[in-house]
């Protein structure tokens, strides 16, 4: 027969009684209930000898479970009191079960109160053997029992002998579940063979074992424990059994580990944000610096800043002083747009912020800082400004440079009518040919503008770049000082890029020719390369803008003059020379910067200051295909004159990709042969040994009736073709010359033809 | 003797390319805006047209449109001083639309007058 359990709760709300009981109800055990409102009406009805199950409800019945636990100490060592509390503590918990409780449940699991119950009822039938032994055992027992530790004794065949109460509680069983069961049965056989087993070896060998390791228990799930194991001996001395006492220690290892993570994760934070921080003492010497401020600052290991003051990184030492008063005084400051210095000389934007450390009595102890690098961001909006502000003079002067060429067209037709009626030697004759000069100037100069402000178009064919550089460096090198040497390095020569090879090589020529005022009459050194390299080799550029693909990347390097940094930043505007003396128009540069921005190419300036510069043209490489001819494109046999001229190969070669039949000849000996098979003559004036004039002459003289193209400068075709008798056969175009011209030029006089 | 259009919104080019035709005795109007050249244009009077492409109003390419819908033989000059695309862009498009010759300027006034004789007979 079991005895019946007597069930007091302490509880005002009826609720939580009737909820309470609906619980009990299902343990399989028989009991009955009281119901009590204050503690000294529980106290009254409680006999010394009586086992008593006692549920306190701290919820509503507002008692403190300190009080309660107190009031019922001593009382009776038969008393087994549940708290129901609001909440989940683990703390709080652990607080009460120190203090005496048997249990803790809170009220939105009181259906843990059924399973607290049942747990304890194993308990109360061992009781009953306990009451014949003596009380000092009893005492014994009671402590080992509420101990915190699960204790247990292991004999030598891995069986238990003996576990205490909360052995049995975190395993959710009854002590007869466990003796005389083995630690394989419990634990497991994998756990037992690999983990547990060596250390009660070395426990039955005499030495104390201590370990801490992960534990599953059917009670709190996965729980850390600190295990150790004491050997027990017998009367001869040798180790019978291993006593296992086990700690909870599962809160403290997740709070090591917590701790340990939010380290972890600021140390990475401080080695990987772009962010550089410092600590400094409080002259700005530093004392600590992180990853960060090592790379802003260019230097490869911290014990190179450490010493090292701040001061050494400012341009302008003032402004640190400045800084470092202002810190001091204000406790914190923010700076932006700060200008410093790394430590190989580069010159970094950054935003400085910085705050003082104090002690105890408040003096400053430290400074603490942190610097932001922005010198890719300003250098990217300098970028922008930069070729906005081209942009909007290109729009300006494109405008201006249009209504110019009407006005000129006015003062060149007055001109004309006046020359009209004229004698050649008389005054007013060479005054209006002065006119009709400045005029051929002015038209070069609103071309200029014109290809400048990207007004023009381009007729974009497939060329070898490394067959314009070399015509253009083939014509200059005759015509340069003797002091400068001019040498080309073609490291990749099949790159193909789509333009305009008339274009190219007028920006080929202007780009050497300004080396050459750079280097000013002195000895020197030019040297044009020619490589492929990916968009990203370019730093100073920023990859977002530019798509990732192969460019061509000429280089032209000399060592002249150099510039400053101001000067590289404006070089590309209309009208600013470099050049003392103001040689040229102050648009060669310009005129580059209009052709490459049409053909999607970016230019980069690198220049020092008695160093030298180096411009690098950067063009989209183009499928190799020999030719892109228009479908449209007439076979037409051009014949073109001189042959041995580096503008006129250019112009054949750019013929040629564009589908003509191009033959080219010299205008000696019976060269007039060479004529019979061609559609069209197209002849360079070149001011040598080629005048267009002459050869138009000849050409009519012989009675070859064929199409004409001549290129001269405006001023020689004012001054003699203009005197050519009329033919509809001949058309006139000005240096310089576009294939877009030449094109639109050969299709206008064929069409006459057809 | 046959009779010449010209539009120009520039004045004095126009009064130039004027000056110089009726010189050479052409019966010469003038327009300042394709708008007024399309309102002026008669087939009966005009043997020619010479005009600018980049003007308010209506610009050249649609006086030559115009032009050559109402009387395709009348001969046209187109000339033009550059604009967004480049003068060759609209010089090639007045080209396509009819126009027998085409000047960028600046040109020489004196040689786009030969061409008006080669044209007129």
């Amino acid at each position: 027969m079991e005895k019946e359990l007597t069930i007091k709760i302490l509880s005002s709300e009826d609720t939580l009684r009737v909820t309470i009981s609906e619980m009990l109800k299902q343990t399989a055990r028989s009991f009955s209930t009281e119901y009590f409102d204050d503690v000294s009406s529980l106290l009254s009805s409680i006999n010394a000898d009586t086992e008593v199950i006692v549920i306190v409800d701290c919820v509503t019945s507002h008692l403190n479970w300190k009080e309660i636990l107190y009031s019922l100490e001593g009382h009776n060592y038969n008393l087994y009191i549940i708290i129901i509390l609001s909440e989940s503590n683990r703390e709080e918990t652990g607080k009460i079960l120190e203090a005496g409780a048997y249990d803790v449940v809170t009220d939105s699991t009181l259906i843990a109160i059924g399973r607290s119950i049942t747990r304890l009822i194993p308990f109360l039938d061992d009781r009953k053997k306990l009451k014949n032994l003596s009380h000092e055992k009893y005492l014994t027992d009671h402590i080992v029992n509420n101990s915190r530790s699960m204790i247990s004794i292991i004999n030598s065949n891995y069986q238990y002998e003996k576990v205490n109460k909360t052995f049995c509680l975190n395993h959710n069983s009854p002590t007869d579940e466990f003796v005389g069961k083995t630690l394989e049965d419990v634990w497991g056989r994998e756990n037992f063979r690999s983990h547990i087993k060596k250390h009660i070896d070395t426990c039955f060998t005499g030495k104390v074992v201590y370990y801490q390791a992960f534990f599953k228990t059917p009670a709190w799930g996965r729980r850390y424990y600190e295990v150790i194991f004491k050997p027990i001996t017998d009367d001869k001395g040798s180790v019978s059994h291993v006593l296992a006492e086990t700690y909870d220690v599962t809160d403290l290892k997740l709070r090591e580990q917590a701790v340990s993570e939010i380290e972890w994760e600021y140390s990475n934070l401080e080695t990987n944000l772009p962010i550089g921080f410092f600590r400094s003492d409080i002259t700005g010497k530093l004392l600590h610096v992180n990853k960060a401020f090592l790379r802003i600052m260019e230097m490869d290991v911290e014990t190179e800043a450490n010493g090292k003051s701040i001061s050494n990184f400012y341009y302008e030492k003032e402004l640190f002083h400045h800084h470092l008063k202002t810190i001091k005084e204000d406790g914190l400051a923010s700076y932006s747009n700060v200008s410093l210095l790394s430590a190989r000389g580069r010159e970094v934007f950054c935003r400085i912020s910085a705050f003082v450390v104090r002690d105890g009595s408040g003096n400053i102890i430290y400074i603490d800082g942190a610097i932001e690098d922005y010198t890719r961001e300003v250098e990217l909006e300098k970028q922008l400004l930069q070729s906005k502000k081209l942009d909007t003079i290109g729009l300006l002067a494109g405008g201006i440079a249009h209504d110019f060429n009407t006005i000129l067209t006015t003062i060149y037709g007055y001109s004309e009518l006046s020359l009209e009626g004229l004698e050649a030697n008389t005054e007013a004759y060479s005054n209006i040919r002065k006119i009709v000069q400045a005029v051929g100037r002015a038209r070069d100069l609103t071309n200029q503008i014109l290809t400048f402000s990207r007004q023009v178009g381009q007729q974009k064919i497939n060329v070898r770049v490394a067959d314009i550089i070399m015509e253009t460096t083939s014509y200059m090198r005759p015509i340069i000082p003797e002091g400068i040497v001019l040498s080309e390095e073609i490291k990749n020569p099949e790159i193909y890029v789509s333009a305009d090879p008339t274009q190219l090589y007028r920006v080929f020529l202007n780009l050497i020719k300004n080396a050459v005022e750079a280097i000013d009459d002195k000895n020197g050194r030019i040297n044009v390369s020619l490589d492929v390299c990916a968009a990203d080799q370019f730093k100073s550029v920023s990859d977002s803008i530019m798509p990732l693909k192969e460019y061509a990347a000429i280089r032209f390097s000399d060592d002249g003059q150099g510039m400053d940094k101001s000067m590289t930043e404006r070089i590309f505007e209309p009208f600013f020379s470099a050049n003392k003396g103001g040689k040229g128009t102050g648009l060669g540069l310009s005129v580059v910067y209009g052709i490459i921005s049409e053909i999607d190419g970016e230019i980069n300036v690198k220049s020092k200051k008695g160093e030298g510069t180096t411009i690098e043209i950067f063009i989209p490489v183009s499928e190799k295909t020999d030719i892109i001819s228009d479908v449209t494109v007439p076979k037409v046999n051009i014949l073109i004159v001189p042959a041995s001229d580096n503008e006129t190969k250019v112009i054949s070669i750019a013929l040629k990709n564009s589908g003509y039949n191009v033959k080219c000849t010299d205008p000696s000996g019976n060269w007039l042969k060479n004529t019979a098979d061609a559609d069209v003559i197209i002849v360079v004036d070149n001011l040598r040994d080629t005048n267009t004039s002459e050869i138009a002459f000849e050409l009519e003289k012989n009675n070859i009736k064929k199409h004409l193209l001549l290129i001269s400068d405006f001023d020689s075709w004012m001054a003699e073709e203009k005197n050519l008798p009329s033919n509809s056969m001949r058309t006139n175009l000005f240096k310089p010359v576009s294939l877009k011209e030449i094109i639109f030029s050969l299709d206008s006089l064929l069409n006459k033809r057809s | 003797m046959s009779g010449v259009l010209i539009v120009e919104d520039d004045k004095p080019l126009r009064d130039l390319l004027r000056d110089a035709l009726e010189k050479r005795k052409y019966t010469v109007i003038t327009a300042a805006d394709g708008r007024e050249a399309i309102n002026k244009f008669r087939p009966s009077v005009v043997d020619l047209v010479i005009t600018d492409l980049l003007m308010p109003e209506e610009d050249g390419l649609k006086v030559i449109m115009h032009i050559k819908e109402v009387s395709p033989d009348t001969k046209i000059i187109a000339i033009s001083g550059g604009g967004k695309a480049g003068p060759g862009s609209y010089l090639s498009i007045a080209k396509a639309l009819g126009a027998k010759y085409t000047y960028s300027k600046p040109f020489s006034p004196a040689e786009l007058i030969q061409k008006v004789r080669e044209l007129l007979g």
